[in-house]
């Protein structure tokens, strides 16, 4: 696991808060624009002068040295890491300047990176990951703006998360805009609960995200009452299906998202008839373990399940949809908890920066096939039937 | 019905083939003349000296010769024109961030109205953040310009080609994007053992030597 945050000891004042890491090889390139690049200056390198990076424009250097105390070199300087990895050469970081917090916007070749666009929410589902806020963040989407053409332009995948991205409203089609014209290769992955497309004119409003975006949608139940007490919103249930046929019907691809957990999984193998007869096009149907974080914590009592109680349902359910053309994904459920039979199905999914190995995992021949667990997994969420699989 | 004798059969193949192979050998290696003899470079005997690998990229080769002639020795302070501009950011307001900040995403969603006139029509952004006018880096990116090159993009250029230097070991100064007497001196000594003219300047041909494209 490789976090996203650490702190840093930062000389100066910075220009930007907003800045990419490069070495300074690349940074020369001229590939971003040199106000805005932090170059790395490693110790063991070749002496490099900070005033020549100062007269070319560079923002900052940053050290894997201490400064020493008095010493000012003509660029701010980032130094003094706790934990130096998580910082690297192509990041785009965030500065905080007066408490020396450092936030990893973009990682370069992470299996994931996500835009975080807003802490509001229009449903409070029971197994949040990500309590929502009721408060005016539209500062991160001027950040991310900031931020997308200091992305590698070559990257292909984006995930977009929140919060409920269609709060954004006009803005969401033009982030969509902006990420295709500042990453021509760009698949968007937007979370969305999708009630809010049920009303056309914002179904319409997103055309440009046709071939581009895949949206990716819970559904927890085949009946009303289910998913909307899953989710805390009366109604969820019939907007969000609402939501998908009117994405559908202008040529949307979507991937429904099952999370396992007591309250829902009474109700798998029926959901997936349900999705097999009424949602016959969608392009992924994805069940994904719980990650035992935000509301899920509090509700511990009426969501845990373990997931070896639930594995031979789930396999049923899975394969019953990949059978019938269905694209079908097992996500976040260790594979010592699922039969063999639904191995193929599961995937090596957790983002890197939030993914750990358990003390049996040592010495585990499937490893390097597994998800692993979420690092928020603690002794309440552990399941019975851990263990390595040996030679 | 007959069994088929397929060692028989592969025979015939490769004695069919065998023509074939030899006319594609000999369009596309240039024919070693005797045929099928060619004889590989051994690989247990080194070289007498280790070169290190050095893509030449092609640097524009019918372009202006920008670099060649760049010989400024000056320290930065005669740049300081330079600093007005590196300071833009800093100097506009103290605030990093667009001064106008994007519309309120207008009556945000919460219920769904019962009448479809009175639900929210999302409208198109009124004020958009001003882009940061990115797209032009002091280089110029990769517009080939006639012109003398900037005091900066000079900067940038020496700087990179003593990266490169550095790296295959012909410079062991410091790297500072001034064209001091030690990086002439590297230039003509990685010009020696490329079999280049030894000028001592960032001409095309070297700068291409070195992989440094612009």
């Amino acid at each position: 696991m490789l976090p996203l945050h650490t702190s840093a000891t930062v000389s100066d004042s910075l220009s930007s808060p907003l800045l990419k890491v490069l070495d300074l090889p690349e940074a020369l390139a001229g590939w971003f624009p040199f106000k805005r690049i932090a170059v790395r200056v490693p110790a063991d390198g070749p002496i490099i002068d900070i005033e020549a990076l100062r007269a070319v424009g560079f923002s900052a250097v940053v050290l894997d040295r201490p400064l020493p105390q008095g010493e000012r070199l003509p660029l701010p300087a980032l130094h003094s890491l706790r934990n130096p990895s998580v910082v690297s050469s192509g990041d785009v970081i965030r500065v905080h300047a007066g408490t020396g917090q450092v936030a990893v916007l973009y990682r370069r070749g992470a299996n994931a990176n996500n835009l975080f666009v807003t802490e509001q929410c229009n449903s409070k589902c029971l197994m949040c990951s990500q309590p929502p806020r009721n408060i005016d963040d539209r500062w991160r989407l001027s950040e991310i703006f900031d931020l997308l053409p200091l992305i590698d332009p070559d990257l292909e995948q984006l995930g977009v998360t929140g919060g409920e991205p269609t709060l954004l409203g006009a803005w969401l089609p033009e982030l969509i805009r902006r990420c295709k014209s500042v990453l021509p290769k760009i698949r968007l992955h937007i979370l969305t609960n999708g009630r809010n497309f049920e009303d056309p004119v914002l179904a319409d409003s997103v055309a440009d995200g046709v071939g581009v975006v895949v949206w990716a949608i819970p559904l927890y139940a085949d009946v009303p009452s289910r998913h909307d007490f899953v989710v805390q919103a009366r109604g969820a249930f019939e907007a969000t299906l609402k939501g998908i046929y009117s994405l559908v019907e202008r040529g949307h691809s979507i991937e429904i998202r099952f999370v396992l957990h007591a309250q829902t999984v009474p109700r798998m193998e029926r959901f997936a008839e349900f999705v097999y007869r009424n949602l016959p096009f969608v392009s992924h149907v994805a069940f994904m373990g719980l990650e035992p974080i935000g509301y899920a914590k509090v509700n511990r009592a009426s969501l845990w399940i373990d997931p070896l109680d639930y594995a031979p349902a789930l396999e049923r359910a899975a394969w019953y949809l990949h059978d019938r053309g269905i694209t079908t994904s097992i996500y976040n459920v260790p594979l010592c908890l699922l039969p063999r039979s639904a191995w193929p199905l599961a995937r090596q999914s957790i983002s890197d920066w939030k993914n750990v190995y358990e003390p049996e995992c040592e010495g585990c021949t499937e490893r390097p096939r597994c998800c692993g667990f979420f690092a928020s997994t603690g002794p309440a969420w552990r399941s019975r039937g851990i263990k390595a699989f040996v030679l | 019905m007959k069994k088929r004798n397929w060692a028989e059969y592969l025979k015939k193949v490769i004695r069919w083939s065998a023509p074939l192979t030899a006319t594609v050998s000999s369009i596309w290696t240039p024919a070693p003349a005797g045929g099928s003899s060619a004889a590989l470079p051994s690989i247990s005997t080194p070289p007498e000296k280790v070169q290190p690998i050095t893509f030449a990229v092609p640097n524009r080769i019918d372009g202006p010769d920008r670099f060649a002639g760049h010989s400024s020795h000056s320290s930065h302070s005669s740049h300081a024109s330079h600093s007005s501009h590196s300071s833009h950011y800093s100097s506009s307001s103290g605030s990093y961030y667009p001064s106008t900040p994007p519309a309120p995403p207008s009556p945000s969603y919460s219920a769904p109205s019962p009448s479809p006139s009175e639900t929210y029509r999302p409208q198109p952004p009124s004020s958009i953040p001003p882009r940061t006018p990115e797209k032009a880096p002091p280089t110029e990116g990769a517009v080939p310009s006639t012109e003398r090159p900037t005091q900066i993009e000079a900067i940038v250029m020496t700087t990179r080609a003593q990266l490169e230097l550095e790296r295959l070991g012909h410079y062991r100064g410091p790297i500072d994007g001034k064209m001091s007497a030690e990086t002439r001196a590297a230039l003509r000594a990685f010009q020696h053992a490329q079999g280049l003219t030894e000028t001592g300047a960032m001409d095309k041909a070297t700068l291409a030597k070195l992989g440094i494209s612009y």
